[in-house]
């Protein structure tokens, strides 16, 4: 998958996953990893990043049978953002699809 | 590549962190491999997943350099130039005002003073008793407070809308109650000037 295409959207994708539940970093490393080729490396400094900017609070949660672990949970700041990058996604994604569409028909 | 390679990679590929911030950010990859060998992982598997340590250390360092470049004593957002739509639709005319709410909120400092403004003339338009005309101004022209709502407590603007449309509402009650008040005043005059008169009449006579 394009590497640029993965740049911007791997913000999205972390703000989406943890609008459905509280997650720590393994687990959300592994849900995208496994559905985006990505190095998990790479999400661990996003992570960070938002969580420095506001976007997201961290507690810490024992675990039964292993390490405690940090889980990242949304703020209002962090909901929001979510809302505006998805519009924005599905609005680019669009503005996409029909330039692409028209290129292929021609083609055809 | 196991654990320990990994770490010390990474971690000497960190210029300019302190020793605090080096060990928060070693933290996040320890749990990391924590949880992978509570799973059954191998750590060659591990470090295979999380890829290039070098990589890793390079998105933190600019991040850093990133977080260094946008402090600002006054936080304002740059809006981007408006371009004209060709045709005058539905879309074109929201894709207007939402131009027009991001300008109006982009400086705090216009926010602020447009409020101010808004709350004068607000003011004014109550203590004349204008209460249908109060209470359209503050539902229509509350622009910038459904900024301050929308940015300073993350409200939902939708949401935000809707309290300004019920608060107009309620100036709207409120400005007929001093509306009612004034009459009364006046006519109390009135009344007291009328009931004064045929007295003095009288002692003329």
């Amino acid at each position: 998958m394009n590497a640029q295409f993965k740049k911007g959207v791997l913000e999205l994708c972390v703000l989406s996953l943890l609008l459905e539940r509280d997650q720590y970093g393994y687990e959300l490393t592994e849900t995208l990893a496994d559905k985006m080729e990505i190095a998990e490396g790479t999400i661990y400094p996003i992570l960070r990043r938002l969580h420095a900017e506001g976007y997201f609070s961290a507690y810490i949660q024992e675990s039964s049978g292993g390490p405690p672990r940090k889980y990242y949970s949304l703020t209002p700041k962090g909901r929001l953002a979510q809302a505006e990058l998805a519009a924005d996604w599905v609005h680019f994604a669009g503005q996409v699809s029909e330039l692409i569409g028209g290129a292929v028909l021609e083609q055809n | 590549m196991n654990r320990i390679e990994f770490l010390s990679i990474l971690s000497s590929q960190l210029q300019g962190f302190t020793e605090a911030e080096k060990r928060d950010i070693l933290c996040d990859y320890e749990e990391h491999f924590s949880s992978g060998a509570a799973e059954g992982k191998t750590e060659e598997e591990i470090c295979r997943r999380l890829g290039d340590p070098a990589a890793a250390a390079r998105q933190y360092v600019e991040a850093k350099q990133d977080a260094g470049r946008m402090d600002a004593p006054l936080p304002s957002r740059v809006v981007p130039p408006y371009r004209r739509p060709e045709r005058l639709t539905f879309g074109s005319t929201m894709e207007a005002m939402r131009y027009l709410y991001q300008v109006s909120t982009a400086d705090y400092v216009l926010s602020i003073l447009l409020t101010l403004l808004f709350l004068a003339l607000e003011v004014i338009l109550l203590l004349t008793g204008a209460s249908v005309s109060a209470g359209v101004f503050f539902a229509l022209v509350a622009v910038p407070f459904v900024s301050a709502l929308h940015f300073w407590t993350g409200m939902t603007v939708l949401f935000s809308l809707l309290c300004v449309f019920f608060s107009g509402l309620l100036i709207c009650g409120a400005g007929a109650a001093v509306q009612k008040w004034w009459y009364r005043v006046i006519a109390d005059m009135a009344e007291r000037d009328r009931a004064a008169r045929p007295a003095q009449k009288e002692e003329r006579i």
